[in-house]
C-alpha cells in the first residue's frame, strides 16, 4: 500500500476520532478499496466480500469516537476487518456443515470458498505423491484397489496396518517429520 | 456495488450513533451520583435539576468532540471532590444550611472548590487531556458540585464556583507558562 494512502487514513481516523463529520468523505474514498481487496483475499474472492467489507467500514465509523490516538489506525481497521471476515468464515462453514448434515450432495453449495478448494486440491496433491511410494497390494490394503476376497479379519488389519506404517514412512521421507 | 457517497452517508450514520453511545455511557457514572443525592429529604427538585442540566451537558459534550470528551472527563474528576464533601458536609453538619454567607461553610466550599480547580489546573497540564477547555472543565465541575452543595445554598454554590476559578489559576502549570 502506498504511504501516502496510510497517511490519508490515519488522518481521516484521527479526524473523526476528535469529531470532526467532515473527514467522513475522505475516510470512505481511501479506506474502501482496501478493505474490498482485504475481505476478497480473505474470503477467497467470495460474492460476500463486498457485504463483509461494508460490514467492515460501517464498524470502522461506528468505533472510530473510541479509537486510541497513540495507535496505528490501519492496523485497528485491520483488526476489526480480520474479526469480521473469521466470523463470516464460520459462518460459512457452519453453513456448510448444516449443509452436509442435510444431506446436501458434496459441491452443491457446500464448498467453503476457492482457497479452501485449493487446499483441498493441493493435499490430494502430496498424498497422491506419498501413495505412489506404495506398492499396489499396500495401495488395495488402504482401499485404493481391488480387496483380496476371503482373507481373515485379522490377517486383513495386520497387513492394512503395515500399509499405513509403510504410508507414513514415506510422507516422512518426501515431506519430513510432521 | 453501492456508491461512494451513500456508503459514505450510511458511515456518517454509523458514526453519530457509535458518538451517541459512547457520549451516554457517562451516564454510568452520573446517574448513580444524582440518586445519592436524590435520596436526600430536602432539596430533591434543585438537585434533580442540576442532575438533568449536568446530565445533558455531559451527554452533549462528549457527543461533539473530542475536545468535550476531555473537558467531561476532567470536570468529572475535578467536581467529584466538592460533591462528596458537599454530602458529607450535608450529613455531618446540618447548620451549615441555614449559616450565614460569610461563615465557615462557605469558606469550606471555596476550599474544596479550590481543589476542584487544582485538578482541573493539573489535567490540563498533563499531555493527555491537553486538548481539553478549562472553561468547560470549570462549567462540568461546577455543575458536579452544585449537586453536592445546592442543599448549602446559593452562596455555597457560588463559592465552589469562586473556588474553582481561583484553584485554576493559582495551581502552578507548566503549560500555561509557555503560553
Amino acid at each position: 500500500m502506498l504511504p501516502e494512502r496510510r497517511k490519508a487514513i490515519q488522518q481521516a481516523v484521527l479526524a473523526l476520532a476528535d469529531g470532526d463529520r467532515g473527514a467522513m468523505p475522505a475516510l470512505v474514498a481511501e479506506l474502501w478499496p482496501v478493505l474490498l481487496a482485504f475481505a476478497k483475499r480473505g474470503l477467497g474472492d467470495r460474492p460476500d466480500a463486498e457485504d463483509v467489507a461494508q460490514e467492515v467500514l460501517l464498524r470502522v465509523c461506528s468505533r472510530v469516537s473510541e479509537f486510541d490516538r497513540s495507535r496505528d489506525a490501519l492496523s485497528w481497521v485491520f483488526g476489526i476487518a480480520t474479526f469480521e471476515i473469521m466470523t463470516q468464515r464460520r459462518r460459512l462453514l457452519r453453513r456448510r456443515e448444516s449443509f452436509s448434515h442435510s444431506g446436501f450432495p458434496e459441491g452443491c453449495g457446500a464448498s467453503a470458498s476457492l482457497e479452501d478448494d485449493a487446499i483441498r486440491a493441493e493435499l490430494k496433491a502430496v498424498l497422491a505423491e506419498a501413495l505412489g511410494e506404495l506398492s499396489a497390494a499396500d495401495l488395495s490394503e488402504l482401499g485404493f484397489g481391488p480387496q483380496t476376497p476371503g482373507a481373515k479379519a485379522p490377517a486383513v488389519r495386520k497387513r492394512r496396518q503395515r500399509a499405513l506404517e509403510r504410508l507414513r514412512l514415506a510422507w516422512r521421507r518426501i515431506y519430513g517429520e510432521p | 456495488m453501492e456508491n461512494l457517497e451513500a456508503l459514505a452517508k450510511r458511515g456518517l450514520r454509523a458514526y453519530e450513533l457509535g458518538r451517541l453511545r459512547m457520549a451516554l455511557r457517562v451516564g454510568l457514572v452520573l446517574i448513580p451520583a444524582v440518586v445519592v443525592c436524590l435520596l436526600e429529604p430536602v432539596g430533591r427538585v434543585c438537585c434533580a435539576g442540576c442532575g438533568v442540566l449536568l446530565l445533558g451537558a455531559a451527554v452533549w459534550l462528549r457527543f461533539r468532540d473530542r475536545v468535550g470528551v476531555e473537558s467531561v472527563t476532567s470536570g468529572l474528576l475535578a467536581g467529584a471532590i466538592p460533591l462528596v464533601a458537599g454530602l458529607a458536609l450535608v450529613e455531618f453538619d446540618p447548620g451549615c444550611a441555614a449559616a450565614p454567607a460569610f461563615s465557615c461553610c462557605t469558606l469550606f466550599s471555596v476550599l474544596v472548590g479550590g481543589a476542584a480547580g487544582a485538578v482541573v489546573a493539573l489535567r490540563e497540564a498533563s499531555a493527555k487531556s491537553r486538548s481539553g477547555n478549562w472553561l468547560l472543565a470549570a462549567g462540568v465541575a461546577a455543575l458536579a458540585a452544585s449537586l453536592g452543595c445546592i442543599r448549602l445554598g446559593l452562596a455555597s454554590v457560588l463559592a465552589v464556583t469562586l473556588g474553582i476559578v481561583v484553584g485554576r489559576a493559582a495551581t502552578p502549570n507548566p503549560a500555561r507558562v509557555g503560553e
